[in-house]
C-alpha cells in the first residue's frame, strides 16, 4: 500500500503538469481560430497530447481530458465542451495506438516513420476528433447543420497539422545529444537559417513581395544539414507563422472566403511538413547507408589484414620448420648455413636447403628457391625438399634427381617454378658432383683465399620445360677448400645485373678464416650492406678438413642405421692416419660389433653411443661407450661379437659401471 | 623396398641357385637379407651364397648364415658359401669357426664342381 501511495504522488504531479501545459497551449492556439471561437487551422495541443501518450502511456488520459474540457468550457458550454474533450482525448489515443502498432520510431530517421506519422498518426486518427468536435458544436447549436462539412474539414486539418507541426519537433528534440565542443560554424549556420526562415515565413503576412516561397529551399537546407533536428523546428516555425498569417487574413490568405483560405493554408502546411520530414528522413537513410557501407568496407579490410597476417605467420612457421634444425655432423666435412630473412615487412620466400648423409658415406646437399611467396610457396618447397631427400637416399645421381624433381613439379605443382642446386660430395676423394636447375653457380673458395665460380651442369629451372637433360659436372674439392651455395636473394639487387651481384659475392668471399662459421658471418655482413635484403636468402658452406693427427669423436643415437655412417667416417680417418686396407676392414668390424652391442643391449628405448678413435705412434685406441644400464650382461665369452673383437684387435677391455659401459680396443697399425 | 647397403642378385642354374651379396651386411639390414635369401633358396637341393663382392660382413651375417644352414638342412637342402682367398670378409669367417660348420669354397666353380 505504501508503495502504491508513493508512486501515486509523482503520477498526480505529472498529470497536473501535463494538464497545465495542454491548457496553456490550447489557450494560445485559440487565438488562431477561424470558425467561431473553437475551430482553428492549427491545433498544437493535439500534437502535445500525442507526444504525452507516446512518452507516458495511455494512462495519463485524464489530464488531457480535463484540460481539454476546461479549455472549451467558457465558449462551448458543458455539453459541447465534454464532447469536444472526448474527441480531443480519444483521437491522440487512437493515433498512438496506430503508431505503436505500425512500429513507429520517434526519431523519424526512416521514410516509413515519416509516412506512418502523416497518414496514420495524423490524417487517419484525427477524423475522430473532427467528427466528435463538429457534432458537439452542431448539437449545441454553435454552428448550423450546413456548416458541418466545412467545420469538420477545418477541424480535421487543424488537428492533423497540430500533430505534424508539434509532435515531430518534440519527439526529435528529445534525442539531441551534445557531442564534443560547440562548433561555432554550425551555430552561426543555424542562426542564419532560422532567421531566414522566420523572415521568409513572416512575409506571408504581406501581399507585396511573395518572398515566402524561399521557405522551401530553406527547409531543404535545414533538413539536409541537420536532418530531423533541423527539419522539425523549421517546419514548426513556418507552420505556426503561416497559420497565424491565415488567421489574420495576411498575404495570400487575404480576401478569399473561409474555405479557400483553409484549403490554401492546409496545402501550404502539408507541403511544408511533407518536404521537411521526408527530405530529412531521406538524407538520414542515405547517410546511414553510406556509413554502413563504409563500415562494411572497413570490416572487409580488417578481415583482409587479419588473413594476410595469419597467412604470413603460417608461411613463416612452415618455412622455418622445413629448414633443418641442425646440420649433420661429419668430422672431416665442416658445414655452416645462414638463413637471412628479407628486411622490413618481410615476405616469406620459398628458400630452402638440406644436407643429407647418404648410406655410402657421401654427403648430398641441396639448396633451392621456389618462386612466389607465402604459404603456397612454403608448402611447395616442403614437397620439393621431401622428394629431393627421397631420390638421393634411393641412390640417384644429382642430375637424375633434378630430372625426377622436374617431372614431379610438372605433375604435382602445375605452374610452379623452382631453382635448385644438387651436389654430392665424396668426403674421401673430395669429388663434388654438381647439377643445377636455373640456379646461380656455386663458388669454391680455395685455402689460399682465391675464388672460382662453378658454372657447369646447368639445366632450365624445374617446372618450366617438360623434361630436363642430365647435365652434371664434377669438380675437385681439395682438403681445406670450401664450396659455397646460395640463393639469388643474397646477390640480387634492384637495377643491377646478376653478373654484378656475382662479382660482389666473389669480392666478399675473397680472404681466409680458420673457421667456416666466421667466414659465413663475414660474407653475410659484407653483402647485407645497410638496407638489408629485399628477398630472403640462404648461404651454405661446406669445407673439407684434414683429420691427420687428430682424434675423432662421434656421438649419435644408438640406431642400426647409423652403423654404416660410422664405418665411413672411421674408415676415412684410418686411411688419412696411415692405416692399410686390411687394418681398416678389421677395425671396422670390431667397431661395428661394439656399437651393435650398444644398440641391442644398452637402452630399453633410445640413447646415445659414443665412438672415440686416437692414433699414437702407430697404435690405435678405439673406445665405444654408452650411457645406459645393460639389459643383459655385458658381452660375455661365447658371444660371437666379442669373439670377433678379440680376434681382430690386439686387446679388448670391457668396463661396466653405473653410468654405462666402455669397450676399449687397441691395435698396432701399419705393420707396427 | 631394396636395401641401399646391399644388393642381392639371384641366379638359377640347372640344379642349384646362387645369391650374390653385393655391398655390406650388418645388423641394420640383416633381416632384409634373410628374407631375400630364404626366397632365393626355394626348393633347390643346393643353395650357394656368394660373398665375393661383399665389402662388409660381421657377426650379424655369420648368425644369419648359421641359421640358414640349419633351416636348409631340415628341408634336405645344402648351403655352400663362396669366399675368395683375398676377400676382406674371410677373416671374419675364420675367427668365428664358420668354415668348420658350413662348406666354404674359394670360387663359384669350385662350389659347383661336386654337384
Amino acid at each position: 500500500m505504501r508503495n502504491a501511495r508513493r508512486s501515486l504522488i509523482p503520477l498526480a504531479g505529472r498529470l497536473l503538469a501535463i494538464a497545465v501545459v495542454y491548457y496553456i497551449a490550447a489557450r494560445l492556439s485559440l487565438r488562431l481560430s477561424l470558425v467561431g471561437e473553437s475551430v482553428t487551422p492549427l491545433w498544437p495541443p493535439t500534437g502535445i497530447a500525442l507526444v504525452t501518450f507516446l512518452w507516458f502511456g495511455a494512462r495519463v488520459w485524464p489530464a488531457i481530458a480535463v484540460a481539454a474540457f476546461l479549455v472549451n468550457l467558457p465558449d462551448a458550454g458543458v455539453g459541447a465542451a465534454a464532447g469536444i474533450a472526448a474527441g480531443n482525448t480519444v483521437a491522440p489515443l487512437v493515433s498512438r495506438r496506430l503508431l505503436v502498432g505500425l512500429g513507429f520510431d520517434e526519431r523519424l530517421n526512416r521514410i516509413r516513420d515519416v509516412l506512418t506519422l502523416i497518414f496514420a498518426g495524423a490524417l487517419a486518427a484525427m477524423t475522430v476528433s473532427a467528427t466528435a468536435g463538429s457534432l458537439s458544436l452542431m448539437l449545441s447549436d454553435a454552428i448550423e447543420a450546413r456548416e458541418f462539412g466545412s467545420t469538420w474539414s477545418v477541424w480535421w486539418v487543424g488537428d492533423a497539422m497540430g500533430i505534424l507541426a508539434v509532435a515531430p519537433f518534440l519527439l526529435t528534440v528529445r534525442h539531441i545529444r551534445r557531442t564534443g565542443p560547440p562548433e561555432w560554424g554550425r551555430i552561426l549556420e543555424v542562426a542564419v537559417l532560422f532567421c531566414g526562415l522566420g523572415v521568409a515565413a513572416f512575409s506571408l503576412h504581406r501581399t507585396e513581395r511573395p518572398v515566402w516561397v524561399i521557405v522551401f529551399p530553406l527547409l531543404g537546407w535545414a533538413a539536409w544539414r541537420f536532418k530531423q533536428l533541423g527539419a522539425t523546428p523549421a517546419a514548426l516555425i513556418v507552420i505556426v507563422i503561416a497559420s497565424w498569417a491565415a488567421a489574420s487574413d495576411g498575404g495570400p490568405f487575404g480576401g478569399s472566403d473561409l474555405f479557400q483560405k483553409m484549403a490554401l493554408l492546409q496545402v501550404f502546411n502539408a507541403a511544408v511538413a511533407f518536404t521537411s520530414f521526408f527530405f530529412a528522413a531521406v538524407v538520414t537513410e542515405r547517410e546511414r547507408a553510406v556509413a554502413e557501407q563504409r563500415r562494411s568496407i572497413e570490416r572487409e579490410r580488417e578481415i583482409q589484414t587479419e588473413l594476410y597476417e595469419r597467412e604470413h605467420k603460417i608461411a613463416n612457421t612452415l618455412q622455418r620448420s622445413l629448414l633443418p634444425e641442425r646440420l649433420p655432423y661429419v668430422p672431416d666435412v665442416q658445414t655452416a648455413a645462414r638463413y637471412i630473412p628479407a628486411a622490413g615487412e618481410a615476405v616469406v620466400g620459398g628458400d630452402w636447403y638440406d644436407i643429407i648423409p647418404l648410406h655410402d658415406g657421401r654427403l648430398a646437399l641441396g639448396i633451392g628457391d621456389v618462386a612466389g611467396h607465402g604459404v603456397s610457396a612454403a608448402a611447395a618447397m616442403g614437397q620439393v625438399r621431401s622428394a629431393f631427400r627421397a631420390y638421393l637416399l634411393e641412390g640417384l645421381s644429382p642430375s637424375r634427381t633434378l630430372e625426377r624433381l622436374n617431372a614431379l613439379v610438372r605433375e604435382l605443382l602445375p605452374g610452379a617454378m623452382a631453382t635448385l642446386v644438387c651436389a654430392r660430395l665424396d668426403p674421401e676423394s673430395g669429388t663434388v658432383t654438381l647439377a643445377r636447375a636455373g640456379h646461380p653457380p656455386p663458388v669454391i673458395l680455395a685455402e689460399d683465399g682465391s675464388v672460382r665460380l662453378l658454372e657447369g651442369g646447368l639445366a632450365p629451372p624445374l617446372g618450366v620445360v617438360p623434361a630436363i637433360g642430365g647435365e652434371e659436372t664434377e669438380v675437385d674439392l681439395p682438403l681445406g677448400a670450401t664450396i659455397f651455395f646460395y640463393t639469388d636473394g643474397l646477390v640480387e639487387r634492384r637495377r643491377e645485373s646478376l653478373d654484378q651481384g656475382l662479382l660482389r659475392l666473389q669480392a666478399a668471399l675473397t680472404g681466409s678464416d680458420d673457421d667456416l662459421e666466421d667466414t659465413c658471418d663475414r660474407i653475410v655482413v659484407s653483402l647485407l650492406g645497410d638496407g638489408g635484403l629485399a628477398d630472403d636468402a640462404v648461404l651454405l658452406g661446406m669445407r673439407r678438413v684434414s683429420l691427420v693427427g687428430l682424434p675423432i669423436r662421434l656421438t649419435m643415437p644408438a640406431q642400426p642405421e647409423r652403423l654404416s655412417g660410422i664405418r665411413r667416417v672411421l674408415g676415412r680417418w684410418l686411411r688419412q692416419n696411415g692405416a692399410q686396407d686390411s687394418d681398416i676392414s678389421d677395425v671396422l668390424v670390431a667397431c661395428t660389433e661394439a656399437c651393435a652391442n650398444v644398440i641391442q643391449h644398452a637402452y630399453p628405448n633410445e640413447g646415445l653411443m659414443d665412438v672415440n678413435a686416437e692414433m699414437t705412434d702407430g697404435a690405435l685406441t678405439l673406445t665405444v661407450r654408452d650411457f645406459g644400464s645393460w639389459m643383459t650382461p655385458a658381452p660375455s665369452e661365447g658371444d660371437r661379437g666379442l669373439q670377433l673383437m678379440r680376434g681382430l684387435m690386439d686387446s679388448v677391455d670391457v668396463a661396466s659401471g653405473p653410468d654405462g659401459t666402455r669397450v676399449t680396443m687397441r691395435r698396432g697399425i701399419g705393420g707396427a | 623396398m631394396p636395401d641401399t647397403l646391399c644388393r642381392v642378385e639371384v641366379a638359377r642354374v640347372q640344379g642349384y641357385a646362387v645369391a650374390h651379396l653385393a655391398g655390406e651386411v650388418d645388423v641394420s639390414n640383416v633381416a632384409y637379407i634373410e628374407r631375400e635369401l630364404d626366397a632365393a633358396a626355394g626348393r633347390e637341393r643346393l643353395f650357394i651364397v656368394d660373398l665375393s663382392s661383399t665389402d662388409y660382413f660381421d657377426s650379424a651375417g655369420i648368425r644369419l648364415l648359421f641359421l640358414l644352414a640349419t633351416r636348409l638342412k631340415t628341408r634336405r637342402q645344402e648351403l655352400r658359401v663362396v669366399v675368395p682367398p683375398q676377400a676382406v670378409v674371410r677373416r671374419v669367417l675364420e675367427i668365428t669357426d664358420f668354415v668348420r660348420a658350413v662348406p666354404v669354397f674359394q670360387s663359384l666353380d669350385e662350389a659347383t664342381a661336386t654337384l
